[in-house]
């Protein structure tokens, strides 16, 4: 064998080598991913494992601001190399491969630092860095930030090193993604917990403040009824006819009260007799244009019937509006609900408790929620549902 | 013998009176008991204009002589300071405070009322409160009545 084969023989086995240990490290970052860690730790571990498989003398992980800065989040050096300082409010303007990378979204690289000009040029060579490669995080279809690998001498990271470095951005980019969708999950959990016991306390409120009240006058009342039935029996009467008085109310209190809780025309009789019974209710005139024939499962038929109730209370109290529509159809496997007003506009799905709940439960089922409300434009509330 | 012990601290005198019937039951200061003409003066305290209607009635119709309606804690020491009357029935959740808070405070006024706390929720709720506080006792409202408030002392 001659000392050329061996030669070729070890360059390949160095290869691999380095090949399996970029594997090694990709499958410890995609480890850490998946057990969900926040999402600072996963940027420490990738600006390490980044370094030590690329042999690089420095990396930064970097995310890019709304204001045009990046906001520098982790950095790792090998031991002594300089790096360049974790931070916010670092430039992002001129030709560094990062703020390149800000720019055109993909992987970008600086061979020699030495001739460019501007303040982040001058910030990187001062960290002692003299050319670097850069790969974009982009999470749910947004450049949100960049890897960036870094070497004290100019020419001296090899061609690939961006693939490299972009299969680390794209664990960077799943530990974001699902850290944001397990805080949007935790929020929704906690507004349906915090508007479960919102409800609780307006029905206590409601019932002792209606209902109970009337029932306790109603007792006193008999009991002076009672008194006064032999000796003054003309005041007992009126009475009486004060007690029945309050007790009709209460009745209707309670009625309302239940009504509000559950329809119970929803269960009984569908989301077609009950959004009948809600129209017939509004304050303004409502158009019914279009029901579904048949029965839908009882989680649709309740937030499809929440949704035109939430729609309908809020055209008479906000909108300022002379009239509604309200549709369901069923297409496409989905349930579907629009109610538009010719109000004032102006709502948001963030800025009322009960479009934000009402979202929730929606989502709850698989659907979405989309407010369209301009200024002067009317409102149209659109609930899709899948009918599963 | 009861009867005896009451009879011998009769009217309306300074100092703690043995009630009528109940030997162990004692008279706030300033309380009538055998003299019915001169009838106990009540301020009644709760939020609701429909249950005050009612209870003004029930206990003028049983011989109270209600000289106030308060509807908040605020206005509840307010009334008791101008019109000084003998007997407060304080709703124990008011808008602006708590019954037990405005018991204390009405039992720091001079010629303090004696406190009898009213409410809707019933006796198992309320009762295990009442020791400590400066409330004679708690009648639930619709049980209200003379019976029902002397049986507290």
């Amino acid at each position: 064998m001659g000392a050329r084969e061996t030669t070729e023989r070890d360059e390949s086995l160095v290869r691999l080598r380095a090949l399996a240990e970029e594997q090694a490290a990709l499958r410890r970052v995609a480890t850490l991913v998946a057990a969900n860690p926040d999402p600072s730790q996963v940027f420490a571990r990738v600006c390490a494992e980044v370094g030590a498989v690329l042999g690089v003398n420095s990396t930064n992980l970097t995310r890019f601001e709304d204001d045009g800065t990046q906001n520098v989040l982790a950095g790792w050096s090998a031991h002594g190399a300089p790096v360049f300082p974790v931070g916010p409010g670092v430039p992002l303007e001129g030709d560094a491969a990062v703020a390149k990378v800000s720019r055109s979204g993909r992987t970008e690289r600086v061979d020699d630092y030495a001739d460019l000009s501007g303040e982040l040029p001058e910030r990187i060579r001062a960290a002692g860095i003299a050319s670097a490669v850069a790969a974009p995080i982009t999470v749910a279809g947004r450049l949100w930030g960049a890897i960036v690998a870094s070497s004290e001498l100019p020419n001296s990271l090899p061609a690939g090193t961006e693939e490299r470095i972009a299969s680390f951005a794209e664990l960077v980019a799943d530990a974001l993604a699902s850290a944001d969708a397990r805080e949007q999950l935790a929020a929704s959990r906690a507004r349906i917990v915090e508007a479960g016991d919102a409800e609780r306390r307006r029905l206590e409120r409601n019932l002792h403040d209606g209902a109970q009240q009337r029932l306790v006058s109603v007792a006193l009342i008999l009991s002076e009824v009672e008194a006064k039935l032999d000796s003054e029996p003309e005041p007992a009467l009126r009475l009486l006819e004060s007690a029945r008085g309050e007790l009709a109310l209460a009745l209707d209190e309670l009625r309302e009260l239940a009504r509000g809780i559950h329809p119970a025309i929803l269960s009984d009789h569908g989301l077609g007799a009950a959004l009948e019974a809600l129209v017939a209710r509004a304050p303004v005139p409502v158009e019914v244009t279009a029901l579904p024939r048949r029965r839908l499962p009882e989680s649709i038929e309740a937030a499809v019937y929440y949704v035109a109730a939430e729609a309908l209370t809020n055209v008479a109290k906000h909108a300022n509006a002379s009239g509604a529509t309200v549709g369901v159809t069923l297409a496409d496997g989905c349930a579907r609900v629009k109610v538009r007003d010719d109000g004032a506009g102006g709502a948001e799905l963030g800025n009322g408790f009960g479009l934000r709940g009402l979202a929730d439960r929606v989502e709850a089922l698989g659907g979405r929620l989309v407010v369209e409300s301009p200024r002067g434009g009317g409102t149209t509330l659109s609930g899709e549902i899948p009918l599963g | 013998m009861h009867e005896s012990v009451a009879r011998a601290a009769p009217g309306v005198s300074g100092g703690l009176h043995v009630s009528r019937g109940t030997g162990s039951r004692i008279w706030p200061r300033g309380f009538p008991r055998d003299n019915v003409a001169m009838s106990i003066t009540v301020l009644v305290v709760d939020d609701h204009a429909g249950f005050r209607r009612c209870a003004r009635s029930v206990l003028e119709g049983q011989g109270y002589e209600v000289v106030g309606e308060a509807v908040d804690a605020a206005s509840a020491l307010t009334c008791a300071r101008k019109l000084r009357p003998q007997l407060a029935l304080v709703d124990v959740y008011l808008p602006d405070g708590d019954g037990f808070e405005v018991a204390a405070r009405l039992a720091a006024l001079e010629d303090a009322p004696t406190v009898v706390l009213i409410s809707s929720h019933d006796r198992s709720e309320l009762e295990p409160l009442m020791p400590g506080s400066a409330a004679r006792g708690f009648v639930p409202k619709h049980e209200l009545s003379r019976e029902a408030i002397e049986a507290l002392f």
